[in-house]
């Protein structure tokens, strides 16, 4: 397992016992009311599960399994941004609901989300090939394709 | 394969079944052919499908296939997979016949709240049992 991944799964399994307290102190308050501010926590739990949990451990396998250029996994910088983009946007999406302006908060936190999964695919778009040694270098950048030849 | 990895695996299945199920209940009611309590299985949908299909199936394929924890102990402390197993599933299918009838009787309300911690406990001792088994191989 790649140093990468051993990042991406340890966040993703942090994030479901994140996600997991914030939809267990929900669920009680719906049960016997308690604390109504656990609503707040709503729009955070679905974003810790969906993005943090599901999405992160599948990007930090895809980023381990999915074929290689011989010994590089590609454009390893861009799936590095993915990380720290994700990370970034649900820490502002889980604070902002806390915080003023909320709003411009979470437009923010939606950039981050989504341009993370922009840089994870622009990662990932060349390793979605045949696992054999393939000749056709043509779609790859410079750097790639000289990575390639050196399999 | 090991045998907690197959109970999860077939559980998951079911609760993907028994989602789909509740959905087409879901959608009938949009249309007035079930009764107006359906409605409140809306969550039930959502978590039969993300944590008892989605998340199930990765417990189970994950335990398997991760790098082992040490060689006498290779998937770590299987009890706290069962553990996790039991508490996901007891959850799940509490929360399944409470969330409706809350309201009811005081007695829904403290179903519920043995569910978020059953499920709560489920979650944290399967990432308990996890955490030390995401590492680079040895
Ligand atoms: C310990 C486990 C969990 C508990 C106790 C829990 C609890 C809750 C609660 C109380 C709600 C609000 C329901 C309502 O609208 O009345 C909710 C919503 C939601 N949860 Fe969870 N959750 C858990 C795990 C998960 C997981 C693992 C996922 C996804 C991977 C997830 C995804 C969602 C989504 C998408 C919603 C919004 C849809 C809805 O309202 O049902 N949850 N959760």
């Amino acid at each position: 397992m790649p140093k990468l991944t051993v990042w991406y799964v340890k966040a993703s399994l942090a994030y479901l016992v994140l996600g997991a307290t914030f939809g267990a102190l929900i669920l009680s308050h719906k049960g016997v009311p308690w604390a109504p501010w656990t609503w707040r926590l709503f729009s955070s739990h679905m974003d810790v599960t969906l993005l943090g949990w599901v999405t992160l451990l599948i990007m930090g396998i895809a980023y381990w399994i999915l074929p290689r250029f011989g010994v590089r996994r590609g454009r390893e910088r861009w799936a590095w941004a993915a990380f720290l983009l994700m990370n970034g946007g649900l820490v502002l999406a889980i604070a902002a609901p806390w915080l003023p302006h909320t709003r411009v908060l979470f437009l923010l936190a939606r950039l981050g989300e989504a341009a993370s999964v922009g840089a994870f695919v622009f990662h990932a778009w060349p390793r979605v090939k045949p696992l054999m040694v393939s000749t056709d270098t043509s779609s790859l950048s410079g750097g790639q394709r000289k990575m390639g030849r050196n399999r | 394969m090991p045998l907690v990895t197959r109970w999860f695996v077939r559980l998951s299945f079911l609760y993907l079944v028994a989602a789909l199920i509740v959905g087409i209940g879901l959608a009938a009611r949009h249309v007035g052919w079930t009764a107006s309590w359906v409605a409140r299985l809306s969550p039930t949908y959502f978590h039969f499908f993300m944590l008892g299909w989605v998340t199930q199936l990765i417990f189970g394929v994950a335990h398997w296939m991760f790098p082992n924890y040490a060689p006498d102990a290779p998937r770590g402390r299987e009890g706290l997979v069962w553990g996790a197993l039991v508490g996901v599933n007891g959850g799940l299918i509490l929360r399944a016949l409470a969330e409706p009838l809350v309201g009811r009787a005081a007695v829904w309300g403290w179903v519920l709240v043995l569910s978020a911690l059953l499920q709560w406990f489920g979650v944290v001792a399967f990432v308990w049992n996890t955490w030390p088994r995401v590492r680079p191989r040895r």
